[in-house]
């Protein structure tokens, strides 16, 4: 189990608090919940309630999204140490829009959504850090929609095989 | 003007990557500047004919499809192999053998057209006679890519039900890819089986050209690709197949 103070130090090396005064830093230290997680566990499912948002301390988690109609998984990304995951549900009351599970043994902090915002409502600077966060996600869902939407074979490809219709 | 020259076969265990060396190194010895280029990303093997391993190996072309090098980094000259019989060059141009590389292929893929400007690259840089592709068995990107861009294409089957089926496939493609010059090679003929009848059944089922039968080999089975056939044997009548198949891939 960490310390108050070993969470007070693992949460300045996270770059949406690195801001924060060591007076901040505990009493956002007091709102986490340590979680550990062993290999192949699910932290949470696609479709579940959301509510918690959450950071990677050690271990891998990985986020997958269900295909519709297709009994597939599309993996959206790979949460490595002193990332978090889980930060939509903050600002948007809806379910989980992927499963998220743990790759290797993982340890996780957790902090309760409203726990987090009344945090946030002391802080309110802190929402211009979470609001680059959730810009990046935003960029990084729009890359992995064009990966999906583009054209399976290069044009020089598809020229060929149009030639193989016996 | 270089020779594009691929070497292929529906399914795998033909003999494709030692026909594709031993011919090359034929042409090597004749004089001529030859590239043998190991398209076979997945599953690569020619190598091991030129004693070569993961130390050995640096640069690839899968590194190169890649983007982290350029295709001439990846050229290995292996005239030595051909020891002091060779009157001009031989070079290899290798497919990645990491067991990290081989599964990064497989999860994210490369750009297949780049292979057309590598085929070009190593064409000029090295002023080759001939480029030999040496491929994957059956039929990817890779491979359509390739057929389409090759000016003679050599399909090498067993005598064997599932092979020929195979070969028509690969035929008919060959054809609808508009490939100028078509040949078989069949490979691995059992001894009973006479030659001269093998080939004139395969030319009439498939309405082609065989360049060869090449009867089965216990001194090549005894090699197990560690070592090129016609250096080892260069008076042993299979030598003389090889040299058949070489000539014919080159006119």
């Amino acid at each position: 189990m960490l310390l108050t103070q070993e969470k007070v130090d693992f949460l300045k090396t996270i770059s949406f608090f690195d801001r924060l005064h060591e007076r901040q830093l505990q009493k956002l230290a007091d709102i986490c919940v340590e979680n550990a997680y062993g290999k192949g566990e699910v932290i949470f499912q696609q479709g579940d309630v959301g509510g918690i948002l959450y950071i990677v301390v050690e271990g891998q988690v990985l986020l997958e999204r269900e295909l519709d109609r297709q009994e597939d998984t599309i993996s959206m990304s790979v949460v490595n140490p002193q990332t978090s995951f889980g930060e939509i549900s903050l600002f948007y009351d809806a379910p989980r829009s992927v499963t998220a599970t743990a790759m290797k043994n993982s340890k996780l902090l957790s902090m309760d959504n409203d726990d987090f915002k009344e945090f946030i409502r002391q802080y309110p600077d802190m929402l211009m850090e979470i609001n680059q966060v959730l810009s990046q996600r935003l960029v990084e869902a729009h890359d992995k929609i064009s990966e999906i939407a583009r054209p399976h074979k290069p044009r020089e490809l598809r020229k060929l095989y149009e030639k193989l219709d016996f | 003007m270089t020779e594009l020259i691929m070497l292929h076969s529906f399914r795998g265990g033909t003999g494709k990557t030692n026909i594709s060396a031993n011919v090359g190194a034929l042409l090597a010895m004749s004089g001529l500047r030859i590239g043998l280029i190991d398209t076979d990303i997945q599953s690569p093997g020619i190598h091991v004919l030129f004693n070569l391993d993961e130390s050995s190996v640096d640069k690839t072309l899968t590194s190169y499809l890649w983007g982290e090098s350029g295709i001439e980094e990846a050229v290995i000259d292996v005239t030595e192999s051909l020891g002091d019989k060779a009157g001009g060059k031989l070079f290899l141009i290798p497919s990645s053998i990491k067991a990290s590389d081989i599964a990064r292929i497989l999860r994210n893929g490369y750009s297949v057209t780049l292979l057309d400007e590598a085929y070009q690259r190593v064409q000029d840089a090295l002023e080759l006679d001939a480029l030999i592709i040496d491929t994957h068995p059956g039929l990817n990107d890779e491979i359509l890519l390739s057929m389409a861009l090759s000016n003679t294409l050599g399909i090498i089957l067993r005598p064997d039900q599932q092979d020929y089926q195979g070969t028509s496939i690969s035929m008919k493609l060959a054809q609808n890819l508009e490939v100028s010059d078509i040949v078989m090679i069949v490979n691995k003929s059992p001894q009973l089986f006479n030659e001269e009848m093998v080939k004139s059944k395969v030319e009439e089922a498939y309405s082609g050209e065989v360049a060869a039968v090449v009867p089965h080999s216990d001194e090549m089975m005894a090699l197990s690709s560690a070592k090129l056939f016609v250096v080892e044997y260069p008076d042993d009548p299979l030598t003389g197949i090889f040299k058949k198949i070489a000539l014919r891939l080159m006119t």
